[in-house]
């Protein structure tokens, strides 16, 4: 579990979150979403750690123990690591740090790294996967991952993705996503988070959030319902409604299409930046 | 880390013993070409002294070089570690091979280059390491650390002056290790505090903008001072100049 009460943080003059809360139960996947600079990063890394809160506080779950950070798995969009080590020593700097008596290589088993390369040769994509690998082998009770995976091959995410189900599938696993390609996690993730502003706009269980936003494919505006954005062609129009309520449907001029999540997430964006 | 602290602080004394190596092709090169009739053993001893300097200065000055170079603040920060914990693992190899150099030396020259410039050697590397968090590149840092010698030097002189003033055992032999010290004191302590206050807060915000408790606490320190010695120096020096 990860409660969020009343942090406020900004980086400099420039405000992100002003008593902002939220709170995720031990087991959710969870996905964040958002324009481009409204806050998803920082919201990883202040549940993270890496960043302190001006105002607020972030509590863990008392099982996470002592300094939670140890059973907190986090990958972000700048893949900090010490660049000038080699795949074997960042191995053993990140055993001696938590301890670790083995490390199970796994997912860097499928690349072509090798031991002696250093951090700061690999791509961006090895990089994902050796960072990926080091924080799977700590078996984090709480995995946060930004939108880096998008760099990994087609491949190595399955492979990643895949190690994600079987650690969902044996523990109780917190998982916190932010924009990753939702078309191959659709089927994982539970809740969907969308911030605006600094705030929270959109926090809906992944299924009543498919019941609610609805494409509507008409020559007119459906005035009795909330648009999020709009597409037009010459001879119609492509609505993206929410909340849509099932008792309107008869009540509606055209065509009412159900959406999968990345066209979900996409009106909602579309219209931020409409 | 302490393993991959000590990896790192040995780099940068390797890098440092370089100025010892140059002093064989010195004396060879003095023997055969210049013909200045350079002392062997002088040369050594400049030569300890100027790698424990150099080391001191640099070893401080690089304390947090990785974690800029490699902009692994961020990783650094996601481990379960403390502040207390990275901090004395950093300062801990660097201190323990400034000892080792101390000692090495004075086995070498023959007398305690640390006894005869202890303070100096531990104000240049606590100047160094306090100000590399407030500092963004380490050509600066050196500028700054060779500043705040400055000042600890023209400091001491000013308090073996205040001491010699209120008289009894402070003016007699140990005046000048005890304005020494004062001095050492009063420009380190308050620059430690900002470097311990700022690091235990920080973040993997930029550093730039984590800098207000450091710059709230060094820059009224310095201007109190500068503005002390500048007040007292006439005074002091006529004094001195007077023994």
């Amino acid at each position: 579990m990860i409660e969020i009460r009343g942090v406020s943080f900004s980086y400099g003059k420039t405000g992100v979150f002003r008593d902002f809360s939220l709170s995720i139960p031990e087991g959710q996947v969870c996905l964040v979403t958002g324009i481009n600079g409204v806050g998803k990063s920082t919201l990883l890394r202040l549940m993270a750690g890496v960043l302190r809160p001006d105002k607020g506080k972030i509590r863990y779950d008392p099982k996470l123990g002592a300094d939670p950070r140890r059973k907190i798995g986090f990958v972000s969009d700048a893949l900090s690591l010490y660049e000038s080590l080699t795949i074997a020593e960042a191995i053993g700097f990140h055993k001696s740090v938590y301890g670790l008596s083995s490390f199970d290589d796994s997912l860097i088993q499928h690349t072509k790294i090798g031991c002696r390369q250093k951090v700061r040769e690999l791509s961006i994509g090895q990089r994902t996967i050796f960072h990926l690998n080091l924080i799977l082998s700590l078996e984090p009770a709480v995995l946060l991952v930004d939108e880096i995976i998008h760099s990994i091959d087609a491949y190595l995410r399955k492979v990643f993705l895949e190690q994600i189900v079987q650690l969902l599938s044996k523990r109780r696993l917190t998982v916190v996503m932010v924009n990753v390609n939702f078309h191959d996690i659709e089927h994982l993730i539970e809740r969907v988070i969308l911030l605006k502003s600094g705030e929270i706009a959109v926090d809906e269980n992944i299924e009543d959030l498919k019941s609610k936003v609805k494409k509507i494919v008409a020559r007119n505006r459906p005035d009795s319902l909330n648009v999020l954005s709009q597409i037009d062609y010459s001879e119609h129009s492509e609505f993206f409604v929410y909340p849509f309520d099932n008792r309107l449907r008869g009540t509606i001029e055209g065509d009412i299409f159900d959406l999968n999540l990345t066209e979900i997430v996409s009106a909602f964006i579309g219209g931020e930046y409409a | 880390m302490l393993r991959k602290e000590i990896r790192d602080a040995l780099k940068r004394f390797v890098e440092s013993m370089v100025v010892l190596a140059v002093i064989p092709f010195m004396y060879i090169g003095d023997k055969l070409v210049i013909k200045v009739g350079l002392d062997y053993a002088s040369l050594i001893d400049t030569g300890f002294f100027l790698t424990l300097v150099i080391f001191s200065i640099y070893a401080g000055a690089t304390i947090f070089q990785p974690e800029r170079k490699d902009r692994a603040f961020e990783y650094l920060f996601s481990l379960p570690l403390t502040r207390r914990k990275i901090i004395l693992a950093k300062i801990l190899p660097r201190f323990g091979l400034l000892l080792i150099l101390g000692l090495a030396a004075t086995i070498v020259v023959g007398r305690s280059l640390l006894a005869d410039a202890g303070i100096t050697i531990l104000v240049l590397f606590f100047s160094s390491l306090f100000l590399s968090i407030g500092v963004f590149s380490t050509a600066i840092n050196i500028f700054g650390v060779i500043l705040m010698y400055l000042i600890f030097f023209q400091g001491g002189r000013t308090f073996v002056y205040l001491l010699s003033r209120l008289g009894g055992s402070f003016a007699g032999h140990f005046g000048p290790l005890v304005s020494q010290l004062v001095s050492a004191a009063v420009l380190l302590v308050p620059f430690g505090m900002a470097f311990w206050l700022t690091f235990k807060k920080m973040d993997a915000r930029p550093l730039k903008l984590q800098m207000r408790t450091y710059y709230f606490i060094t820059l009224p320190v310095l201007f109190v001072i500068v503005s002390l010695i500048t007040l007292s120096f006439r005074s002091s020096q006529a004094w001195l100049l007077s023994r």
